[in-house]
């Protein structure tokens, strides 16, 4: 198995790259041209961008091509408003190579299908924004909405199946404090799923990072807040974490 | 993308359409302004003791060596930035300072205050001027603005000091991101980053990305801009840390203090109630605030205001009351401008009349300041005056300067 990655995140509200706190709270980053192409320079190992709130306007397709004529040598994986066989086309079109499918699991389950047979199954990843109930049992998380319960069917369905190639756990309570990844979500999807999991949500330093990537089913890790408090933020993490099955630092070349 | 409407801050001036960006909550209060209120909330005599243990390792062994590199100016926060590092920190800074070819006397006279009342040394930068006038008329033209190869200058030469002489620690004042619209809670202890440069004291252009432009500028003019590359950075291990997410950062007082206690000189401006504030400068408070005006919608008073009512020593309706008495000033300063660029008035009035903003009164009815009733709001007697005398501009270094120039212009 290829080593795991360290993924940069870039959340995008009302066009701005913004800060996101549970998906409640956000501060002002900048232009996520230019937080993108930083995570490039960086050296991150895959790039993921999130417009959250895109609802059914789809894709933001003038941000993707922005962000594709940057030129970049990381993996570009979008996600926001993707909703039907055509966006996900049209992302692609526009310079994205994977996209992250959120709303739609829940909403239209039967359009993503589609959209592998469109663009591949390689391309499409499964977001599931996850959390503790007050039952004590791991829930599914609806941006949109705010309803949240135990994990849909068909969002299960959809997990086993072969129409998706990985899945984005969101640890939604965390999300943005910095206080760590609740491992035990991915232990609770490993009952559902053999896909590859990224787990993504607060996490900023390595030692909150370290015991993730030891779960066997992990394929990378994302931050997100936390890579704009320091320059080469990518690279000291991984310096910090040479010891852990991660892929090297690979700094590009850029004056 | 449907663009979401211009919303306003309901307790201080700005708003959505902030150029660093702004977000406002559910109860109409922007993001600066919560950020400011961990101002009141934290411990600021602990945050102090991270910063000890912060610079601790940067300390050299060596007196002969240098613990940090400081950019100064004779405005800004310099006085009390050299104060906390000097003084307070007991570092041994490197001053580095970018000759912006604004200077007005009195920031030259700080400068060599400066440097002499906390007996430090320093490096001055000047670009050659041709260099810098075609970077301007390209910048001007292309970006709206004047001010591009000053932003450059003065955020890339302290890097580049601190790679060629191999000084890892950079400390600068205040992040301006976190003070103006709240980019970072202050507990998150942000750095200096070559994208933040990029994507907001730069506008998305680095030097290179100026190449792109179809005109005369070439690699020649561009190169004392370029930021390190990466490897050299690491190498050395640059860092910069800003001391306002270590000390509660209150430029007003800070200043009124290093007036007492530093002998920093103030002056009053056209386009603002603020003294302290960019008394270095003729341009900045002048033809540039003109620029950002029509560029943005609101001009330097209200960044200033908006602080003064973050800090609680102003209301709103006082800060309003400010701006409109301020912001409509002409610039005093723009023949001189001129002169130096080679512009036209026609030239600057066209490019303004390009500018998102260009019709002022459109933007003051909009922003609320237009007939605001004057109110009283106490501003101390400036110590100096932002002299132009022409004698006095073959002062560039500051040697013996400062020990006259107050009682003859005062």
């Amino acid at each position: 198995m290829l080593r795991k990655r360290l993924l940069g995140a870039v959340v995008v509200r009302q066009g701005w790259a913004v800060q996101s706190f549970g998906y409640r709270r956000w501060l002002p980053l900048g232009k996520a041209e230019c937080l993108v192409e930083n995570l490039d320079r960086w050296g991150a190992d895959g790039i993921v961008v999130l417009a959250i709130d895109r609802g059914d306007q789809g894709p933001d397709l003038a941000l993707i091509e922005r962000l594709g004529a940057l030129g970049l040598s990381t993996p570009l994986t979008y996600g926001g408003g993707l909703a039907t066989e055509e966006h996900a086309r049209e992302a692609v079109r526009a310079g994205a190579e994977r996209l992250v499918l959120d709303s739609v699991l829940s909403h239209n389950p039967q359009a993503v299908g589609a959209m592998a047979s469109a663009v591949g199954v390689q391309a499409l990843v499964a977001a599931l924004p996850l959390l503790y109930g007050t039952d004590g049992q791991v829930h599914h998380l609806q941006h949109r909405s705010g309803d949240q319960g135990l994990l849909p069917e068909r969002i299960r369905e959809l997990i086993a199946g072969g129409q998706l190639s990985e899945v984005l756990v969101i640890d939604s309570t965390g999300e943005g404090l910095g206080q760590g990844f609740n491992q035990s979500l991915l232990q609770a999807l490993e009952a559902y799923t053999d896909l590859p999991l990224l787990a993504f949500g607060g996490l900023a330093r390595a030692e909150q990072i370290r015991p993730l990537l030891s779960h066997p089913q992990l394929a990378g890790v994302v931050v997100g807040n936390a890579l704009n408090y320091r320059e080469h933020a990518i690279g000291h993490l991984k310096a910090d974490l040479t010891d852990q099955p991660l892929r090297p630092h690979r700094q590009r070349c850029v004056i | 993308m449907n663009t979401p409407p211009v919303q306003t801050c309901k307790r201080c001036l700005y708003n959505t359409n902030h150029p660093l960006g702004l977000v406002l909550d559910a109860d109409g209060i922007c993001s600066g302004c919560r950020i400011h209120e961990e101002k009141d909330t934290l411990d600021w005599a602990d945050r102090w003791q991270r910063l000890e243990q912060l610079v601790k390792p940067y300390r050299s062994r060596d007196s002969r060596n240098y613990d940090c590199i400081v950019p100064v100016s004779g405005a800004g926060d310099s006085f009390f930035i050299v104060h906390l590092v000097k003084e307070r920190l007991g570092l041994k800074p490197l001053l580095v300072t970018y000759n912006r070819y604004y200077n007005t006397p009195l920031g030259i006279r700080n400068l060599a205050q400066l440097r002499r009342r906390f007996d430090c040394d320093i490096l001055t930068q000047s670009v050659n001027p041709l260099s810098v006038k075609k970077i301007i008329r390209t910048t001007l033209r292309e970006l709206g603005s004047f001010h591009w190869p000053v932003l450059a200058g003065q955020s890339v030469f302290p890097v580049q000091t601190a790679v060629s002489h191999r000084i890892p620690l950079i400390i600068w004042g205040a992040h301006q991101g976190l003070e103006q619209v709240g980019m970072f809670s202050h507990l998150q202890e942000v750095e200096m980053t070559r994208r933040y440069r990029k994507d907001h004291d730069l506008m998305g252009y680095e030097a290179d990305d100026l190449l792109s432009f179809f005109d005369y500028l070439t690699e020649a003019d561009l190169w004392q801009y370029r930021y390190p590359d990466e490897a050299a950075l690491e190498r050395v291990g640059v860092r910069g840390i800003y001391l306002g997410n270590f000390v509660r950062w209150d430029p007003w007082a800070q200043h009124q203090q290093m007036v007492k206690q530093a002998g920093y000189a103030s002056a009053r401006m056209n386009r603002t109630f603020d003294i302290y504030d960019h008394v270095d400068d003729w341009h900045y408070m002048d033809t540039h605030d003109i620029i950002k005006y029509h560029k943005h919608g609101y001009g330097r008073v209200v960044d200033q205001a908006s602080r003064e009512i973050r800090h609680g020593r102003i209301s709103r309706q006082d800060a309003v009351s400010l701006v409109s008495a301020y912001q409509g000033n002409r610039p005093r300063h723009q023949s001189m401008l001129f002169t130096w660029l080679g512009l036209e008035k026609s030239g600057l009035d066209f490019l303004i009349s390009q500018l998102p903003c260009h019709s002022i009164q459109a933007v003051v009815a909009s922003s609320g300041f237009a007939d605001a009733p004057p109110r009283h709001f106490f501003v101390p007697e400036p110590v100096a005056k932002l002299d132009m005398n022409i004698s006095e501009r073959q002062v560039i270094v500051g040697k013996g300067y400062p020990d006259n120039f107050i009682s003859k212009t005062a």
